[in-house]
């Protein structure tokens, strides 16, 4: 009896003490819906209200109907799904190769591109400048397109290691069978490993979606206001006089939105463990 | 509908040898099975028939043709492979048209022909199913399926009986083979269970450390091992072996093994005292050894522990330092400790070089 009233004291705390965190965590969250649906005045009284007392949809209103929204909105997915589908082309027979095949220099070569990516961020402003300076000289400052094309390029040794760690667990067996039984290369990439890795590409599609989806710095550099992704967007309500807070707070939940969705649509393929039950050790 | 010839075949990984100069034929039709302990290097040998590695040195060939530059699914062969490899995210009916679908035939005689496969193998009711929705058998029969449909000329099957429990696989055995028969097809199998090997095969190809040991029919593998290592790789419980030396007196012939001498007569002694190797190996298959009364008797020896097995008992016999594995049928009433006089007909003994290990007699 002793051991059954300890072990629910301790399901209690635990319990409790998930909740708290969670509460902790979530409460940011809750202010930035709370001060996107009350009046843009009472926002600065001092009063403290953890349920409003007055309601207003005006925030998202003006959003919608009167900002540039959803020109943001287009330039941001427009940014994000090119990124997806560069990244996915350039990492996915890279780390198939890495996974795959036996060739002169690998390792260096798979360790050179962890290497390069820390050297490059710890260049900072100065690779910012410089590829500024590449961009304004070849004329290709703001292009949606070469944004892309360079968020791609960022997400590529990350993405490489990544799917090629999750093609190492597609036992070779399923290749080799695909080859004896007539397919091309293509074919085994296509029709049999494609499938299979899904949750692994499902991961890098997240991931370099994500990426493009939240860049501020980069975007805010080399585009103009008619190409303007929704971070920097959001950004341009930051006044140098007055920041309405109310719009800023919408828009902040309207971005988030799309990443939610993501999240939830591949959250089946993450879990799948689809390489089971087709090979047996 | 085709040979396969391997000369010379060489495959070296780094510094290690894992196939060394082997040549064998399996002839058309002809059942193949290359076996060994693990690591012999009977996987890589089918590998390189499949085209899966590309053989150092040496010579394959499916039919008349020399494949050592053609990929995989230019030689028309169908491989089923240990895990099976079934496309997780492909029916059964997807599984076993894949490589007819990889070749382009149109979908009506697929379907067809998947169909007729999945009659012969009694899985048409699975057909709409996926792998994880299989039990081992299952699994096993749409493999064999999706090597069947092709109708290749080369059947290679990696140990596919090896991941099915003990029943299953004593059934599947019998069926393979059959189906093997039927449908008339060369085939190349490899395993490390001699039982597998025996039933099975046309031919055994014995291997050990990349080397071919020998190559002959089940029961002439059986009763005439080449060496040392055949002998004892084939058969349970495994042939006896007893070190012992050659003795030259006057005219006759005898094995010291110490704890008993044994004189030998007509071609035996003339094909020993010919040879004059003197460190020698003898073996003796434990059916081969009864016991008899003292006056027949060739060894002595006490009984050291007693294993039976329903329609037949293994007795361990201590003779010396060795024990002498008996197979005993009749009945033979003895218990553990009593001495026992053993014999055996001579033209059942084997004798190797015990220096070379190759069967003299």
């Amino acid at each position: 009896m002793k051991k059954r009233m300890l072990t629910l004291i301790l399901t209690v705390l635990l319990t409790a003490s998930a909740v708290l965190i969670v509460v902790i965590f979530l409460f940011p969250i809750y202010w930035v819906v709370l001060s996107s649906i009350r009046p843009y005045g009472s926002l600065f009284t001092t009063k403290f209200e953890l349920i409003p007392s007055e309601v207003t949809w005006e925030a998202y209103t003006w959003l919608i109907f009167e900002s540039k929204f959803f020109l943001w909105l287009r330039n941001s997915l427009i940014v994000s799904i090119l990124t997806v589908v560069f990244t996915l082309v350039l990492v996915i027979p890279s780390a198939y190769s890495f996974s795959r095949f036996k060739f002169f220099g690998k390792e260096k070569f798979l360790y050179g591109y962890l290497v390069f990516t820390q050297f490059a961020g710890g260049m900072g402003i100065a690779g910012l400048i410089a590829l500024y300076a590449i961009l304004a000289y070849l004329n290709l400052l703001n292009s949606l397109f070469v944004l892309a094309l360079i968020y791609a390029a960022g997400n590529v040794p990350f993405n490489t290691w990544l799917l090629k760690t999750y093609f190492d667990t597609i036992p070779r067996d399923f290749d080799e069978a695909a080859l004896v039984d007539g397919a091309s290369y293509f074919n085994l990439i296509v029709d049999v490993l494609l499938p299979i890795a899904k949750p692994g590409i499902a991961t890098v599609a997240i991931f370099s979606f994500m990426g493009a989806w939240g860049e501020f710095i980069l975007a805010q550099t080399i585009l103009s206001p008619e190409n303007y992704t929704l971070p920097v967007g959001l950004y341009s309500f930051v006044g140098q006089f007055e920041t309405k807070w109310n719009y800023f707070s919408a828009m902040a939940i309207l971005f988030a939105v799309p990443v939610v969705v993501m999240y939830l649509l591949a959250q089946r393929y993450l879990q799948m463990g689809l390489a089971m039950g087709g090979v047996k050790k | 509908m085709a040979k396969v010839l391997l000369k010379n075949l060489t495959k070296r990984f780094g510094k290690v040898v894992a196939v060394d100069g082997v040549s064998v034929e399996a002839k058309d039709r002809e059942f193949l099975v290359l076996l060994g302990p693990s690591g012999c290097g009977k996987t890589t040998i089918l590998r390189c028939i499949a085209g899966l590695e590309i053989p150092d040195e040496g010579e394959v060939y499916i039919g008349d043709r020399l494949v050592n530059d053609l990929p995989p699914k230019d030689r028309d062969v169908a491989m089923v492979f240990q895990s099976y490899a079934l496309y997780p995210h492909m029916t059964v009916y997807d599984n076993i048209s894949f490589p007819l679908r990889m070749r382009e035939i149109p979908a009506s005689e697929i379907e067809e022909r998947v169909k007729k496969v999945a009659e012969l193998l009694q899985i048409a009711h699975l057909l709409d199913r996926k792998p994880k929705q299989l039990s081992g058998g299952e699994a096993q029969r749409v493999a064999l399926g999706r090597a069947i449909v092709r109708e290749p000329k080369v059947f290679l099957m990696d140990e596919p009986l090896s991941n099915l429990d003990a029943k299953l696989r004593i059934h599947m055995r019998a069926e393979l083979k059959r189906l093997q028969r039927d449908l008339g097809i060369t085939t190349i199998y490899v395993t490390h269970d001699q039982v597998e090997a025996m039933t099975m095969a046309d031919k055994v190809a014995v291997l050990k450390d990349g080397k071919l040991q020998q190559v002959a029919p089940p029961d002439k593998l059986y009763s005439s091992p080449s060496n040392l290592f055949v002998a004892g790789f084939i058969g349970s419980p495994p042939m006896n072996f007893i070190d012992c030396s050659l003795v030259l007196k006057d005219e006759e012939v005898f094995l010291d093994a110490g704890a008993f001498v044994l004189k030998l007569e007509g071609t035996v002694a003339e094909i020993l005292r010919e040879k004059g190797a003197t460190k020698l190996v003898i073996g003796i298959r434990p059916e081969d050894v009864s016991f008899v009364n003292k006056a027949h008797g060739k060894i002595l020896g006490e009984v050291y522990m007693k294993e039976p097995l329903g329609a037949e008992t293994i007795i361990d016999v201590k003779v010396g330092e060795y024990l002498v594995k008996v197979r005993e049928r009749v009945g033979f009433k003895t218990k553990i400790g009593d001495k026992v006089w053993m014999g055996f007909p001579l033209d059942k003994l084997h004798v190797f070089d015990k220096k070379t290990g190759k069967a003299i007699i």
